[in-house]
């Protein structure tokens, strides 16, 4: 780890960072208030029209069937896009911005001729993506705690179902930002690394959007990344989702050793 | 078979700061380095010269690890430079050729990062490599000129001290009394037995400056040779008025002398050997007026990039 590069990856960041999870954490207070206000009558209207109740679980990704507690109406709002896109938009800004951004704006060839090994440069600029994924991951419970504070309901929330979503959300994070590494070690242009990242992103939440209701889909969806993020599961179930946590962690530590392996060997063009 | 190469490679270059043995690049199918051997001898000022897609920059990337070599071995001072590119790169000093950085920090911001990163303390060398190049360091890298970056660049690459400096075409955008100050710092650089390359575009400062030139041409080291023997090799250019009567036969002319016009009794055109050997021919004539040149480098590079030697060497070697 180099400390200067470390230390001026996470200034860099910092704005973005700090906006992206005041954001999340307000987005899902907002949520929580609204849910509070107007959830369970929402609920009981979209009922007795099914065409409605249908919309709004496909907007939302999640099945409403069963008892809808608070809870589960606040565990929806860690699946909103609203969430999950920035959390992905600033992972994703933040690791394309030394692997490739440096490059395209030519700081690479004085950054890369420094006295540092290549994977210290990796080392310590992709892991403000750990820090950062856990941040973004955290928010929404913070909005969430901060939210069922301010706006008390009769039930009982338990946080702690909100801690395993919100490792959940974090391993869901690290699977994105892992992905991202690699993709940008493999290209030249930002925009083509970004665009490639926001594609697959949007083909997993679009398979996961309908794998509840299109069966053809179900037999397919465990090549999507939100297939293994589970907020509204792990709200009704007790247990800690361990087996999709590890697939996410997996997949993202793997694909980071890969963007690694490539960026020590690429060729630095000029700029 | 490469690590006997690596290893040929690292006794060689013991000797030398710069040592490129068989160095070839290509991209896809082109190859835009067809083997290269370079030597940079130490506690010298090596201009390194060439046209626009000669190489150069390439063959410098390849030194600072920036991108592989497809084959051959580049080594900086007595290591190769892609194994040990990161302890290298603590002894030397790079300036690219087109030289950028982060646009929302400050002169000094910028260079403090650099040093940090190099755990290294600068900070004395930083003021007086500023006040030398009169270089604002509190204003942001944004607000600066390209002759004020120019010199940032040029700050970051020697404010550690490096045993190597590799700059690439450093005095663009410099005004003349920057370009002076550069100059006589490079100069007390080889004076404490420190090592330059030096790439270059404009000869005249070359000749100036370096006590070593190697010429780059598509690709190929098409010369490598100190200045002073490439000025005693260069053909000289020679006007002869014999007097009245006594011009000799064109075509008895000695092989050494090329005729280019012949005017009357007036004989212009270029000599290959010495100048002893022209004054002997000459003395066998009656001779009213000679005026012998020898060819500014300018003359020289230029028959070089052309592809035409004016050393008596064939270019395309």
């Amino acid at each position: 780890m180099n400390l200067a590069i470390f230390t001026k990856t996470l200034r860099d960041s910092a704005t973005l960072l700090i906006m992206a999870s005041i954001g999340t954490a307000g987005f899902v207070l907002l949520f929580v208030w609204a849910m509070q206000n107007l959830g369970t009558e929402l609920f009981e209207f979209l009922s007795r029209f099914d065409f409605l109740k249908r919309i709004f679980e496909v907007s939302l990704g999640v099945k409403m069937s069963g008892e809808i507690s608070p809870s589960i109406l606040y565990a929806v709002s860690f699946t909103h896009l609203i969430v999950l896109f920035a959390g992905w938009g600033s992972v994703i800004a933040i690791i394309t911005r030394v692997t490739i951004r440096e490059e395209e704006q030519g700081t690479a060839d004085l950054l890369l001729s420094l006295p540092v090994r290549r994977r210290t440069v990796y080392f310590s600029t992709t892991s403000i993506w750990l820090f950062s994924a856990l941040l973004l991951a955290m928010s929404p419970l913070a909005g969430v705690t901060i939210g069922t504070a301010i706006f008390p309901v009769a039930e009982e929330i338990r946080l702690s179902k909100f801690v395993a979503i919100s490792f959940n959300l974090f391993a869901l994070h690290v699977a994105v930002g892992g992905m991202t590494s690699v993709i940008s070690c493999l290209s030249n242009r930002r925009g083509k690394a970004i665009a490639i990242v926001v594609s697959i992103a949007f083909l997993s939440a679009t398979l996961n959007f309908l794998e509840p209701f299109i069966p053809l889909v179900e037999r397919f969806n465990f090549i999507g990344l939100l297939h293994y993020y589970r907020p509204v599961d792990i709200v009704r179930n007790t247990a800690w989702p361990v087996l999709e946590m590890a697939v996410l962690a997996g997949f993202g530590s793997l694909t980071w050793l890969a963007g690694l392996m490539i960026y020590c060997r690429k060729d630095i063009p000029v700029a | 078979m490469e690590f006997f190469t690596i290893v040929r490679s690292s006794l060689v270059a013991f000797m030398n700061p710069i040592e490129i043995r068989q160095v070839r690049k290509s991209y896809g199918p082109t190859e835009v380095l067809h083997g290269i051997d370079i030597g940079v001898s130490p506690g010298r000022l090596t201009g390194f010269l060439g046209p626009n897609g000669a190489g150069k920059t390439t063959t410098i990337r390849i030194l600072m690890g920036l991108i592989r070599a497809s084959a051959g071995v580049a080594s900086i001072l007595g290591k190769p430079a892609r194994e040990f590119g990161h302890e290298l790169r603590s002894e030397v000093g790079y300036l690219p050729g087109e030289v950028r950085f982060y646009t929302s920090m400050t002169g000094r911001a910028t260079l403090n990062f650099f040093a940090n990163a190099r755990r290294r303390n600068c900070r004395g060398e930083i003021d007086r490599l500023a006040d030398r190049f009169d270089l604002d360091l509190s204003r942001t890298v944004r607000k600066y000129s390209s002759g004020m970056k120019q010199k940032l660049g040029l700050i970051q690459a020697m404010m550690h001290r490096p045993k190597l400096l590799v700059l690439d075409e450093p005095t663009n955008g410099l005004d003349p009394l920057v370009r002076k100050a550069l100059f006589q710092e490079l100069q007390q650089v080889i004076a404490e037995q420190r090592t330059v390359l030096f790439s270059s575009h404009t000869l005249s400062e070359v000749e100036e400056l370096c006590d070593d030139v190697v010429i780059l041409r598509d690709g190929h080291v098409i010369e490598q040779e100190s200045i002073g023997v490439l000025k005693q090799r260069a053909l000289r250019r020679v006007e002869v008025q014999f007097s009245f009567g006594h011009a000799p036969n064109p075509s008895q002319l000695p092989a050494e002398m090329l005729l280019q016009k012949q005017d009357g009794n007036r004989f212009t055109g270029t000599w290959g050997g010495t100048v002893s050997d022209l004054l002997k021919w000459l003395s066998t004539y009656s001779v009213d007026d000679v005026i012998i040149e020898r060819p500014g480098l300018e003359d020289l590079f230029m028959a070089y990039y052309s592809g035409h030697s004016m050393t008596g060497k064939d270019g395309n070697q």
